[in-house]
């Protein structure tokens, strides 16, 4: 019987390698891996002249290096690993490194690797060999390629390996070698217990990094959660206060659970980066700041050696910054904080992924993160609440200050010689009466925006029920019509055409009501950005065109040519425009008012400083006996107004930084309110 | 084409809604098949997908909102776009069109070639509609559906029920005005993460934008990526 087998092409080893891993910091550090999984405990990468393509890498440690049968039926052997996932090495470490697919990728980054290893269970004896990848080019497939395997005794020398990879087929950028810095920084957890594991990059940028990283700032957080998960997956945490006390305790099951999960253990270090809290200090804002935007995130530690990509620059795997979006209060973000998640995995439930892009988010590592987000939302409950108590505290001491202040004032007066007592006493009492009804009108207009904001809302929830139905109106009528024509020819003109058009035109003025203040609400005009305020104005005044047309008022419009531009928000001018024309539409229903040839015009006007929006009527004018008081909250000629029309126009041209006022006859015979408004300086 | 006689599925959670349109439908020479609350609920896409194919429809009409009614716990604009993948025609028929557009039509957009108003709903409208997929389903895009690569400046990030929105400048559309869009478009990871963040100040990418289009709620966003920064190295300085 003849037989056959698989062959692999050489290409697969670029497809493999390659392909799998792109970046050059990820593909060294997993020759790192295999350093720590060989015990090492120093492992020293050196990039010689690489800042052009041709450069060499050398990576050298102390491990327990390989016999010739480690080289050959383990370093050459892709894809699979010679060591059990779940026993420990001599140093206790459980297995952290690939299959062989990491370092394929590391080795091809050069024409040529020169491997030479001693081991520990072989003194004196060196193995060599070297990878030509030019070799496997010229062959079609991976066996064909014989690699030599040199022997050769040594009088002496210790055990461990150096990997050279020569040639490099492309330069390493200043970035490339800035991540590769932080990555062996961060890989062997350089915040948590000693691994026994250093890696160095002999770099200039390495040592840089090197003393951000130790200067360590964790005494300067604010608070620190620590969550353990224990083998039967029960779930306790603590969060300690500044001075290292006990804040609060879990209670047993108040964090969820139980998880299927490895035990695990989760730190976090919260920092409140404000100028109070850092004040009398050693450390500065910006020092954490910038310590933090190095290293902050959630590092999450797997057998003692970092997994990447949790805890890099943008990879937020417990969505500490979604949940921060959603509800501000009180969470911390990546940029706030700093985490260690360790899992040793014991009986291997994680599994990294083939590109060595994390983990394969298999129930065992859901579990976890499940674990963790918990724990983040147990503290920020705790948080949260201790916030409120702290709040309702400070409202019942205001109370009692100003008890307090009075009970001062008196007895300061009473110390006073009795002719001065009497006037000083008087003026207390003033001032005291004059605060009251200071604060009486505040809470009248608070009063008043609160009708006007549930009045908001029911109009809103109004617009938003009756725009469907009428435009659903409009769309039926518009059949009734088309079948009515055909069926009818001639005799729908007579018969049916005018008492259609009645209901076609009731029906558009109620839907064009409804999309009245739905186009008021619409969240992006809230935003503050560059306006042109001809094109706010004018759009304005069209949503309530059918509102004037109803009240038969004629709306004219006197607009510049000039630029207006304001900085300030649509639903800024609207709330000024749709004001002043209410205002003025009210004005027509005075006793007295002209019942015909109503007018309204908007006018704007430009020049270098300031723009100005005018709204002027030929109404009855402004009353007399309200003149002095328009702009006060609840003053109304409308006996069911609000009155909050012209304040709400008063305080919203104020937040804009202009100015507004009245005059009783204008061009048009009735009253005229003019806005002035700040030009937009130049994109300043 | 969709020709006279053809089966048109029309999806609506309210009945009332879904019957005038049928009328309308009807007047375009085609079949309708009403999809409301009578016909049961459908808690996933697939299984209004599977529905459509029941019925062998060979287009669809479907109302934006239809879970206030609980037809549905998707939005209509979700639906459309699944049919797109499908080559199934279909049109999306927005009441709330004005309010929709930026964020929860947005988010499907590029998958949904025809959005038409309540307000304009009429035969003639419905044949341009269904004409308009059948041609981009075929291939034939038009020129205002065209996704260009386009630099896109985003200027806020704002929290929000899901995800939060982006407000973007896009100079070659509007250089004074920002549009926006629902952060879930971001199909960039890492440009999504770096938005998610306490965002503040401004971010350069690129995206696949329609610029060519004719009104700001057509617009769509697809494949972000980072603009690329300077590299001082790369200018040999």
């Amino acid at each position: 019987m003849n037989t056959a087998t698989f062959r692999f092409s050489t290409d697969i080893l670029r497809r493999l390698g390659e392909e799998l891993i792109t970046s050059f910091d990820q593909g060294i550090v997993e020759l790192v891996k295999n350093s720590y999984d060989a015990d090492a405990t120093k492992c020293a990468i050196e990039l010689v002249e690489t800042n052009a393509p041709g450069g060499t890498v050398v990576i050298t440690d102390d491990g327990d290096g390989m016999s010739s049968e480690d080289v050959r039926e383990g370093w050459l052997v892709l894809g699979r690993s010679r060591k059990i996932p779940t026993e420990r090495t001599t140093r206790g470490r459980l297995p952290a490194g690939s299959k062989g697919l990491g370092r394929l990728a590391a080795l091809r980054l050069g024409e040529k690797v020169h491997l030479v290893t001693r081991s520990r269970v072989e003194p004196r004896t060196e193995y060599s060999t070297c990878i030509r990848w030019a070799d496997f080019a010229r062959h079609k497939v991976v066996e064909d390629v014989l690699l030599p395997l040199r022997r050769r005794s040594l009088s002496q020398g210790n055990h461990g390996t150096r990997i050279e990879i020569q040639g490099l087929r492309a330069r390493v950028s200043e970035r490339e070698v800035k991540a590769l810095a932080r990555e062996l920084l961060l890989l062997a957890d350089p915040f948590g217990d000693p691994a026994g594991f250093t890696p160095t990059l002999i770099a200039p940028e390495f040592e840089e990094l090197e003393t951000l990283v130790q200067r360590a700032y964790f005494d300067d957080c604010e608070y620190r959660l620590l969550a353990t998960l224990d083998e039967s997956g029960c779930a306790n945490a603590r969060v300690f206060d500044q001075s290292g006390k006990v804040r609060w305790t879990s209670r047993d099951g108040e964090l969820g659970g139980p998880y299927g999960a490895p035990v695990a253990r989760f730190e976090l270090w919260v920092f409140l980066l404000t100028r109070e809290s850092f004040s009398g200090r050693a450390a500065t804002i910006g020092e954490v700041r910038s310590w933090l935007s190095q290293v902050g995130g959630v590092h999450l530690y797997h057998r003692g050696l970092r997994v990447r990509p949790y805890g890099d620059p943008g990879h937020d795997w417990l969505d500490m910054n979604l949940a921060r979006a959603r509800s501000p209060e009180l969470r911390p973000s990546t940029n706030t904080s700093i985490g260690r998640f360790e899992v040793l995995d014991e009986s291997h439930d994680l599994l990294q992924k083939t590109d060595r892009s994390g983990f394969i988010e298999n129930d065992a590592f859901r579990e976890l993160r499940k674990f963790a987000v918990e724990a983040l939302e147990w503290m920020q409950s705790k948080r949260i609440t201790e916030r409120e108590e702290r709040r309702e505290i400070q409202k019942r001491a205001v109370g009692d200050r100003v008890s307090t202040a009075r009970h001062d004032l008196d007895q300061a007066v009473g110390q006073l010689p009795p002719d001065l007592r009497k006037p000083i006493q008087r003026a207390a009492h003033r001032l005291e009466a004059a605060r009251t009804s200071e604060q009486e009108q505040l809470k009248e207009e608070l009063g008043l925006y609160q009708t006007l904001a549930s009045v908001g809302t029911a109009v809103s929830v109004f617009a938003h029920e009756i725009e469907g139905p009428a435009t659903n109106l409009t769309t039926s009528l518009g059949t009734l019509e088309r079948r009515a024509r055909q069926a009818l020819q001639a005799q729908y003109e007579t018969l049916l055409s005018r008492p259609v058009e009645v209901v076609k035109q009731s029906a558009d003025l109620t839907a064009r009501f409804a999309t009245l203040p739905l186009g008021l609400l619409k969240r992006s005009k809230r935003r503050r950005s560059v306006l042109d305020v001809n094109a706010s104005v004018e759009d304005t005044v069209k949503l309530f065109e059918p509102y004037l047309r109803d009240a038969q008022i004629e709306t004219s419009y006197e607009l510049c040519d000039a630029d207006a531009q304001i900085f300030g928000s649509v639903s800024a001018i609207e709330a000024i425009v749709s004001n002043l024309i209410t205002n003025s539409v009210k004005a027509f229903r005075r006793t007295g008012a002209r019942l015909t040839g109503r007018k309204i015009m908007v006018r704007t006007r430009a020049d270098d400083n300031a723009v100005s929006i005018s709204v002027l009527d030929n109404g009855p004018g402004i009353d007399r006996r309200l003149e002095d008081k328009i702009w006060l909250p609840g003053v109304t000629s409308d006996e069911n107004g609000t009155g909050l029309g012209l304040a709400i126009v008063r305080d919203t041209v104020a937040d804009l930084g202009g100015e507004v006022r009245a005059k009783r006859n204008s061009d048009l015979g009735g009253a005229e309110f003019i806005v002035t408004l700040p030009m937009r300086r130049d994109a300043s | 084409m969709i020709g006279p006689g053809a089966l048109v599925a029309v999806i609506d959670d309210e009945e009332l809604y879904a019957k005038a349109t049928a009328d309308v439908v009807l007047d375009a020479r085609l079949e309708p098949v009403l999809i409301s609350r009578s016909a049961g609920q459908f808690p996933k896409v697939n299984d209004l997908v599977a529905e459509i194919q029941r019925s062998r429809c060979d287009a669809v009409i479907c109302d934006h909102r239809l879970s206030t009614k609980g037809l549905a716990q998707f939005s209509g604009a979700q639906f459309v776009s699944q049919l797109y993948r499908q080559h199934v025609p279909a049109l999306l028929l927005s009441t709330f069109a004005a309010i929709d557009a930026d964020d929860s039509i947005r988010r499907y957009r590029s998958e949904i070639p025809f959005v038409m108003k309540r307000s304009d709903l009429a035969p003639e409208r419905v044949l341009q509609g269904l004409e308009y997929c059948v041609e981009e389903l075929g291939g034939r895009v038009a020129p205002e559906r065209q996704p260009w690569r386009t630099l896109v400046r985003i200027v806020d990030v704002l929290p929000d029920i899901n995800r939060g929105v982006v407000d973007a400048i896009l100079h070659n559309w509007n250089p004074d005005s920002a549009v926006r869009f629902p952060l879930e478009v971001v199909d960039n990871e890492q440009i999504a993460s770096a938005l998610q963040k306490d965002f503040s100040g401004e971010l350069r990418v690129f995206a696949q934008v329609n610029v060519g289009c004719r009104d700001e709620s057509e617009l769509f966003f697809k494949d972000f990526e980072f603009a690329p920064e300077p590299n001082v190295e790369d200018l040999g300085v």
